[in-house]
């Protein structure tokens, strides 16, 4: 069964993200796929490369990025919720003639017709945080 | 408390989709941004309705000036809304009572639904979303 993964929720002031990853471990434990994954909100947060959470805290940003990469998961986050939160990419910072870029590497800015179609194409739609 | 909704969806092409809007649109950027996902499904083809519920429904108050509170002005978005097929819009009996709501003077056209008819509501979607 195909799962789509919506997350709205900021890290650490909300739950969301890590009810998500442990969501999203259940899931692919017991055989299942995740379609995609979308950071929408304030969840956009958990694409940022500058976070450095103290290291007797769990690290969701680590966390996240280990699962994404063991488990080749389509990790989206929506582009305009990023900007206005000032996460952006390399692309997007030249776009908009600033100087740095914040959005961590694995991380990938995109429309949200991105979610729109993870829930067209997944069995089940699930959100986090809203 | 994060809300966790787990629905099934049937039909590979169209959702219906219920949009849940509990933020006035002047705290926070929930129902703006409610409002893009909105638009987007509708532009993806997909069938949008939309439940302005709680302080949501006071969305409808026409007259506002987010802009005065550096808000976005939502009420465009909100006339919008036909011209992307989007017609579908609803609040609850509950807030019709609680906000003073005159169902006939909201900035758009609404239905104003029982209890009964909410848990209709919910019961005919594929996907709800909570905002």
């Amino acid at each position: 069964m195909k799962f789509a993964v919506l997350i709205q929720g900021a890290p650490y002031s909300t739950q969301a993200a890590y009810s998500a990853l442990n969501f999203c471990k259940a899931v692919l434990s017991e055989g299942h796929e995740i379609y995609r994954v979308f950071l929408y909100q304030d969840a956009v947060h958990l694409s940022t490369s500058l976070a450095t959470p103290p290291q007797d805290e769990f690290n969701i940003y680590a966390a996240w990025t280990d699962l994404a990469r063991e488990h080749n998961i389509d990790m989206v986050t929506c582009i305009a919720a990023a900007a206005r939160r000032g996460l952006i990419d390399e692309r997007e910072a030249k776009r908009h003639n600033k100087t740095h870029f914040n959005l961590a590497a694995d991380a990938e800015l995109s429309g949200l017709g991105q979610w729109i179609d993870a829930m067209i194409h997944a069995d089940r739609s699930i959100s986090f945080g809203g | 408390m994060p809300i966790v909704q787990l629905v099934l969806v049937d039909d590979v092409t169209s959702k219906r989709i219920l949009i849940c809007i509990t933020s006035d649109g002047l705290a926070n950027s929930a129902a703006q941004e409610a409002f893009d996902l909105a638009l987007a499904g509708a532009s993806f083809e997909q069938d949008i309705s939309i439940l302005f519920d709680g302080a949501g429904s006071r969305l409808l108050l026409p007259g506002q000036n987010a802009k005065f509170l550096g808000r976005k002005e939502l009420q465009k978005a909100l006339k919008a809304f036909p011209l992307y097929g989007i017609s579908k819009l609803y609040i609850t009996q509950k807030d019709e009572r609680r906000f003073d709501l005159d169902i006939n003077s909201l900035s758009q056209e609404c239905s104003a639904l029982n209890d009964e008819e909410l848990s209709a509501l919910y019961a005919g979607h594929d996907i709800v979303m909570r905002f």
